[in-house]
């Protein structure tokens, strides 16, 4: 790398391992807390019915829900281990914890509430750090093909969100460029 | 248009997309916590401020401050949570709720309850994180009324 350097500062260097270390620990993480679900995925949504009883969400909807999370934290632990399509991992790990948030909140259980907030601060840390995910399949492959990079220009309304989380999703740039 | 071509990951740094995304999705999980810690407390106001005078009887705190505060709490908590899951006057949310945790923190200091503290000390990185990032609140109500008032000066 011939581009200058701060004597002290923030390096690319650095936070690019720093980035990975975290990526790899916490995507493995994520993958053996869903795995160790997969087997009993029944008994999990029984308990998780079960523990939601005495609110008004209604029972179906939090099976379905118990019923996703185990597979999702795998796919999400997995993809986020290798580093394959990071940006969509992290967003579907998100609204993951999200919803997983309102449940517990809900029920009052605050100490797994403050708990899942320290991994939401690290899915914060890690999608708002993405532009540092050098290590990863998503940035060999984007090398391979000569892709170019996701640029930060969108429109600024429903349509320019959905296309932002869409570029994000995919971690390129759309095709095509909205006229403006 | 020139056909843009791959760039070294050394070439590039953060995106403001990612960020705002990850700031919408944080402040949104954040107003959701607070929104049911008012939301689960809001009906038993009396019972939970009981309660917090219980614990402190013990204290040099006088049973009445802490009476107030524990009425207070749960309504500010609700607020907070439905201006941070609506990104309305966030700034104003975010400096509301840490000056909120500043209170709390002095309480549970006081009983020398540490893992309490502990956690408590979470949210408030995560006041830190939202407060420090705020001009990355693209996603919000905020960012809407300022355009339509055509003022986008972000003078501190």
């Amino acid at each position: 790398m011939a581009n200058p350097q701060p004597a002290a500062g923030l390096r690319r260097k650095d936070l690019a391992t720093a980035y990975v270390l975290l990526r790899i620990l916490f995507g493995m993480a994520f993958f053996i807390i869903g795995f160790g679900k997969l087997g009993g995925m029944g008994g999990f949504a029984n308990a998780m019915v079960d523990q939601f009883k005495e609110t008004f969400l209604p029972a179906e909807l939090v099976r379905i829900t118990a019923l996703l999370v185990p597979p999702l934290e795998v796919v999400v632990g997995l993809l986020l281990l290798i580093g394959l399509f990071t940006r969509g991992a992290l967003i579907a790990g998100f609204i993951l914890m999200m919803i997983l948030h309102a449940g517990v909140t809900l029920l009052q259980n605050w100490s797994t509430a403050s708990n899942q907030l320290i991994y939401c601060i690290i899915f914060f840390l890690l999608l708002a750090g993405a532009g540092f995910n050098a290590f990863s399949v998503d940035e060999w492959l984007a090398k391979r093909r000569g892709e170019a990079p996701l640029t930060d220009d969108s429109p600024s309304d429903v349509i320019g969100f959905t296309q932002h989380v869409f570029d994000v999703w995919r971690g390129k740039k759309r095709p095509r460029r909205r006229l403006s | 248009m020139v056909k843009q071509q791959y760039s070294a990951w050394w070439q590039r740094g953060l995106l403001q997309k990612d960020i705002e995304l990850a700031y919408l999705f944080l402040r949104l999980i954040f107003g959701i916590n607070f929104f049911n810690h008012g939301f689960t407390r809001i009906g038993n106001i009396g019972g939970f401020a009981n309660g917090m005078v219980e614990q402190f009887k013990d204290t040099a705190v006088p049973a009445e401050l802490v009476r107030v505060v524990g009425a207070i709490v749960p309504p500010v908590e609700l607020g907070i949570g439905i201006l941070l899951i609506l990104g309305f006057a966030t700034r104003g949310a975010l400096m509301a709720g840490f000056i909120l945790m500043m209170v709390l923190q002095g309480g549970v200091v006081i009983l020398r309850q540490f893992d309490t503290a502990a956690s408590q000390l979470i949210y408030c990185i995560i006041f830190f994180m939202l407060l420090a990032t705020l001009g990355f609140n693209t996603y919000s109500l905020d960012t809407k009324f300022r355009r339509s008032r055509n003022t986008t000066s972000d003078s501190v």
